[in-house]
């Protein structure tokens, strides 16, 4: 693709470089969440952002299965404080706010029990994140019930979703599949990096078995999601070293991570794996695994790998990576400095991605950094950059 | 024979054998061990290694975790033989940023510097300014200890800089911030003391600040 004399979008240049082929410049995504999709077609700045070759990156947005678990039911009350009458249109206002949550599952082997926080009513993407009373996972004496919830829980494929997001959102941005977590990222959202090393230590047996149920399980979705129409199947694994450490990456993850890659690759998918944490000690070992991209890939300082680190190591590997957020804190400068940085690092530039793909510390400091980004990335990627 | 029995005890905490660490500290007490040794020559020597191969990157967080864990159970084992009080080693108060949730490098340097004798008042996560402030005029500690997991509670850790200047406590009081998303800058910048890499670089500071 070198050479052309078109702009290409944002979708082409980030499919483009997914497939291993050299854009024009270097793409430079952003998470999109679905609810924020109709807002783009009114807020002219973003879509100025997007006319300039920003690419959208819906990575929450579509899974490509549905779930029945029979025999098992779930109850949950939200809890909203500070209320003391409501009328109509406070309730349907108040619904959507930030409230805890308690929730009892009740199966044949057990219950289970938890309290959450929760920033709205979407429980897919925010149930583990703020527990307020332990994990729901608290102990080993709750694995019973869990082995129970996963073996008997039944996925159907379900893909209207992937071309209709896709239609919405055009030539701007790109829908993958969002597939769970990988088997021991799950468990640590279930049960908590505490519990995790706790029962790693003390209860292996059960804990090993606890994971196999898992990842027998999981594989059942990856295969639905690796039928599906999405060109990219995207794994939210939040991986860091210093949880997921080079023993627990070796046992637990690499075995999983290649098994689906091949079940991906036997498909034409390109298989992305959030990993937004310190990856220098388990970088060799994810060298190893056969995932095509390593998506918010967060160098230093808030990460520990440099981006010329990873690529020596990651040879054959799609670097998709993230700005590190802390730095708008220091003003539009550093931020340039910082891409121009990044982007030097990078050269020539093959295999390479910028991106936005954590929270920032306010929306105000997003919206001034993002156009910043942009670019400066528009200005100095070009495809093949040389070392300055 | 003590040294045996403790050396036993430590190595059981280096490789997180909790079972063999409280029977190896019941061991030692049970053969006329003084707590103080077992804490001194087992406990804090135990917390010394982990520390070292977590900085070599042979431990990560599970193995702090546990070893943490042993240490808490083992304490407890240990507090009800102990006759008098030590003195502390210094005064802490330690907690979350406002926002933030994340609490387990928070617990981890609390379980650390216990064991190597701080007094540590922990104020729990999501911590307003005004609830730091409130800890520091009634708890008069040499040190606060603030950490941060998510970047939006960065700008929160310099209204806290802010509020000690406003309330004159600044010179008080030593301020160490650590966790995922702070920088050297950042801690310079908002005018703190010191920056933790990481719990066992935590922790290392607060020792040689106070040590």
């Amino acid at each position: 693709m070198q050479g052309v004399d078109w702009i290409m979008s944002g979708r082409e240049r980030l499919i483009g470089v997914l497939r291993h082929e050299t854009p024009d410049v270097i793409p430079f995504s952003m998470y999109i969440e679905t609810t924020h999709m109709a807002a783009l077609g009114l807020y002219e700045p973003w879509r100025k952002l997007l006319d300039q070759g920003l690419c959208l990156f819906a990575a929450l947005a579509v899974q490509t299965h549905k779930v029945t678990c029979p025999n098992v039911t779930m109850d949950v009350t939200h809890h909203y404080k500070n209320r003391t009458s409501w009328s109509p249109v406070d309730l349907l206002m108040i619904m959507d706010t930030p409230h805890d949550i308690s929730a009892r599952i009740t199966t044949p082997k057990g219950d289970i029990t938890f309290k959450a926080m929760m920033e709205g009513l979407d429980m897919s993407v925010m149930l583990p994140w703020f527990p307020e009373d332990g994990f729901i996972i608290k102990g080993v004496e709750d694995y019973d019930a869990h082995k129970y919830l996963i073996e008997n829980t039944e996925y159907e494929p379900f893909y209207d979703n992937v071309a209709e997001f896709q239609m919405i959102l055009g030539d701007y941005g790109v829908i993958p599949a969002f597939v769970p977590k990988s088997p021991l990222q799950s468990l640590i959202m279930l049960m908590g990096p505490r519990r995790l090393s706790l029962d790693y230590y003390m209860h292996q047996k059960e804990f090993d078995d606890l994971y196999k149920v898992i990842y027998k399980k999981e594989l059942e979705i990856y295969k639905i999601a690796a039928e599906s129409p999405a060109e990219v199947m995207w794994g939210p694994d939040n991986v860091t070293s210093l949880i997921t450490s080079p023993k627990l990456f070796e046992k637990y993850c690499l075995p999983f991570y290649n098994e689906v890659s091949d079940i991906f690759h036997k498909h034409d998918k390109i298989y992305v794996v959030h990993m937004d944490g310190e990856l220098k000690s388990i970088a060799e070992l994810i060298a190893q695994t056969r995932i095509d991209a390593i998506e918010s890939f967060t160098p230093p300082p808030v990460g520990n790998l440099t981006i010329g680190e990873a690529r020596k190591l990651w040879k054959d590997k799609i670097i998709w990576a993230n700005f590190p957020e802390p730095v708008s804190l220091q003003g539009q400068v550093a931020v340039r400095k910082t891409v121009r940085s990044m982007l030097q690092d990078a050269a020539p530039g093959d295999n390479f991605i910028m991106e936005i793909s954590e929270g920032f510390p306010s929306e105000l400091h997003m919206l001034q950094t993002a156009p910043t980004i942009l670019k400066t990335v528009n200005k100095y990627g070009k495809y093949p950059i040389s070392k300055e | 024979m003590s040294e045996d029995i403790i050396n036993k005890f430590k190595e059981a905490i280096v490789v997180m054998d909790i079972n063999s660490a409280k029977k190896t500290c019941e061991d030692a007490l049970a053969t006329g061990v003084e707590p103080f040794k077992i804490i001194q020559d087992g406990i804090v020597e135990a917390v010394n290694i982990v520390g070292e191969r977590f900085e070599a990157e042979e431990y990560f967080l599970p193995e702090l975790i546990m070893a943490g864990e042993i240490i808490t159970k083992t304490m407890e084992m240990l507090e009800p033989h102990i006759k008098s009080k030590t003195k502390s080693k210094g005064k802490v108060v330690i907690g979350t940023g406002k926002g933030d949730m994340h609490d387990i490098g928070k617990n981890i340097v609390i379980t650390f510097m216990k064991a190597e004798g701080f007094e540590v008042i922990d104020l729990g996560v999501d911590v307003s300014t005004e609830r730091f402030i409130e800890a520091i005029q009634v708890e008069n500690p040499n040190i606060l200890a603030i950490s941060a997991l998510v970047s939006s509670t960065m700008p929160e850790l310099e209204y806290v800089m802010k509020a000690l200047n406003k309330e004159g406590l600044r010179d008080k009081v030593k301020v160490i911030i650590g966790g995922a998303p702070i920088t050297q800058d950042f801690v310079n910048d908002i005018g703190a003391d010191g920056y933790a890499r990481d719990a066992i670089d935590g922790i290392k500071i607060c020792k040689e600040w106070i040590g």
